[in-house]
């Protein structure tokens, strides 16, 4: 793990926002390190896709499944930032959200299904 | 037909997933055969996880590429973990969907393994179709600890003279045959497999030979060598090609232990070679520089040690609590230029109960198998040798010992006293009697005989280059004539006053012969 993260992660988890970004730069002066101050960059914004590839997210197969997926899901409580319509799916639904699965959908079931009949 | 097609829309309509909430991680990076996953905060180590290539895509294409990947968690990090991909590494993509399966790596083992071929995931490699009645076992266990375990005290006949004879192998024990490359260190280990057939169907052990880094055109031979000899009734080959991931390479000693342990549970006996461990060593060096561990002695990770001895621990003679079976390891090390202070021959050396040391200069002079007897030593071997080869074994050490320190005269031949010369004749008569052709591994009583022969100067009528040539004929002799002496020794395990008097004169008969 490189310094330039170590930075960004802390800048990602302190409580005091704008106040602990002014009190890197004036560290990184002090130190003579202002160099790393692009690299923090680049390591936050990857940190802000990671965490945007995480985020909470209802996909239903399609329109007409929507209200009941999020009933479903809501059971089950999740609670979704958005909501896709993805017809590849086939049937049902599926919710990711900060590593966690829920795959209802009819796509997992068949592929299980051919899975289990030929492996 | 059109009501069957609307009672199948109707199953259709109404069916309902009930999949459960699974933990789930996005490869970051991959490359090498690892795979950088973010995600998996409760993975565990050696824990498998499955990359799926059908996450992302439509059913159409998902079924043309569905085949599973998985991947093993070898590195738990703060925000990720890092795996080895099992497989084919080139299929797994950035952002590609991974699961946890929540279980440790495993391989199916059971009897039906007998007589087939698997690769480190207990795969069958051999197109006899899949393996049936099967139980899974994780790859990586603790081993038996010191109350499990009972002395080392049934011998493993190799076959080999000079190895019965000297340096005896036990049911239970870790024996390391160690030696440059190409002067017979695989001979010995198959040799062992081919004299099982000698043994008691009963007391037979199941013999596991594991094929790590090596060429398929070697393994494929091996394989066909010990099917011809009918061996593969009692063996289970599991290889890790030269072709084949990293990955597998590190991973198949802990398969053949996996399946060794199974029969031993069962109260069987089993043997189980790692040929070699020394490229089992370099993979899981390749694998751990890969995975950003940092490098010690010779680029090797720190843990390298623990590798082989974790692995080797798991050979052991149980109790008669626990079943009273065995696990005999056969560990093989490639030195190179006979250097044996290099860092994985020393840890190997340290770890296991004896070694057989071949010489690559012995085995150039014609000595087969080329066993440099003054340094090759069994350390509990010697317990459970029969009474029968501990009576002869005990006359050779000391003839060859002796023969050895006057080895340096034999340049004078000519200048030294008959003593000494007698003594000289006799080692090298000794050494003749002690060479074995590949292949030609002989039943403990037959060894017995004619070591026997040789201590009581049954060859002294012979020129040392004439006795390799006699003892041939004897073995044809004793298996013709001495079938009864033959027995005898077999079923007393030992050379009993009445057998020797039957010795004496089946080889008075033999020397008539010949004259």
């Amino acid at each position: 793990m490189n310094l330039a993260h170590v930075y960004a992660s802390a800048l990602v988890s302190s409580p005091e926002g704008d106040k602990a970004v002014a009190s890197l730069v004036t560290h990184l002066q002090a130190r003579g390190r202002m160099k790393l101050l692009p690299r923090i960059l680049r390591e936050l914004t990857e940190l802000r896709e990671r965490s945007q590839a995480v985020a909470p997210t209802l996909t239903v197969a399609s329109e007409a499944e929507k209200a009941q997926a999020l009933t479903d899901s809501a059971a089950l409580g999740f609670t979704p930032d958005t909501v896709v319509i993805d017809p590849t799916l086939i049937k049902g639904w599926r919710a990711t959200k900060k590593g966690q699965l829920i795959d209802r959908s009819g796509k997992r079931a068949l592929t299980d299904l051919y899975r289990n009949i030929t492996t | 037909m059109d009501s069957i097609i609307k009672r199948i829309e109707e199953e259709i309509a109404n069916f309902t997933p009930t999949q459960g909430t699974e933990e789930t991680g996005l490869v970051r990076a991959t490359g090498d055969g690892i795979a950088e996953i973010d995600g998996l905060s409760n993975a565990v180590m050696t824990e498998m996880v499955l990359f799926d290539p059908t996450f992302d895509r439509t059913l159409e294409e998902a079924l043309k590429d569905a085949a599973p990947i998985y991947g093993l968690v070898l590195n738990l990090e703060e925000d990720g973990v890092r795996a080895v991909i099992l497989g084919d590494g080139s299929r797994v993509y950035e952002g590609m969907l991974v699961r946890r399966l929540g279980r440790l790596l495993s391989i199916p083992v059971g009897d039906s393994l007998v007589g087939r071929v698997v690769n480190a995931l207990g795969e069958p490699v051999d197109g006899k179709g899949p393996i049936k009645d099967t139980k899974f076992v994780p790859i990586e266990r603790q081993a038996y600890g010191v109350m499990d375990r009972s002395p080392v005290n049934v011998p493993l006949h190799t076959g080999i003279k000079a190895i019965d004879g000297m340096i005896p192998v036990g049911r239970g024990q870790r024996e390391l045959i160690i030696g440059d490359r190409g002067v017979g260190k695989t001979t010995i280990a198959i040799d062992t497999i081919l004299n099982q057939k000698n043994e008691p169907k009963e007391s037979r052990p199941i013999c596991i030979y594991v094929a790590i880094g090596q060429k398929e055109s070697k393994t494929a031979r091996i394989v066909a060598e010990l099917a011809e000899a009918g061996a593969m009734e009692y063996t289970i080959v599991v290889t890790a090609p030269a072709s084949s991931p990293a990955a597998f390479q590190f991973l198949a000693p802990f398969a053949g232990a996996s399946i060794g342990e199974h029969f031993m549970e069962a109260g069987k006996d089993a043997l189980v070679i790692y040929d070699d461990l020394s490229k089992q060593a370099v993979a899981y060096r390749q694998l751990s520089l890969l995975l950003r561990r940092p490098p010690g002695r010779e680029a090797y990770p720190g843990d390298i040690f623990y590798l082989h001895s974790r692995l080797l621990e798991r050979a052991a003679k149980l109790s008669q609590e626990k079943g009273g079976g065995s696990l005999t390891a056969l560990p093989i090390i490639e030195t190179q230029e006979g250097d044996v202070s290099a860092y994985i021959p020393t840890n190997v050396i340290s770890i296991t109960d004896g070694q057989i040391f071949l010489l690559a200069d012995l085995f150039n002079k014609g000595m087969r198998p080329a066993i440099d007897v003054g340094i090759s030593v069994s350390r509990v071997g010697s317990s459970a040798q029969t009474k029968a080869m501990k009576k002869v074994a005990s006359k050779i050490k000391l003839e060859l010992a002796q023969f050895r320190e006057l080895e340096a005269f034999m340049q004078f031949a000519s200048d030294l006293d008959p003593d000494t010369k007698k003594r000289i004749e006799g080692g090298q008569r000794m050494t003749e009697v002690l060479k074995q052709g590949r292949g030609e591994p002989l039943a403990f009583e037959m060894q017995a005989i004619i070591i026997w022969g040789a201590i009581n100067g049954y060859f002294d009528g012979y020129e040392p280059s004439e006795v390799t040539a006699a003892e041939k004929k004897l073995r044809d002799f004793i298996a013709r004539e001495g079938i009864k002496e033959l027995e005898g020794v077999r079923t007393s395990k030992d050379i009993r006053e009445e057998t020797e008097v039957a010795l004496h004169a089946l080889f008075k008969k033999f020397n008539e012969r010949k004259a």
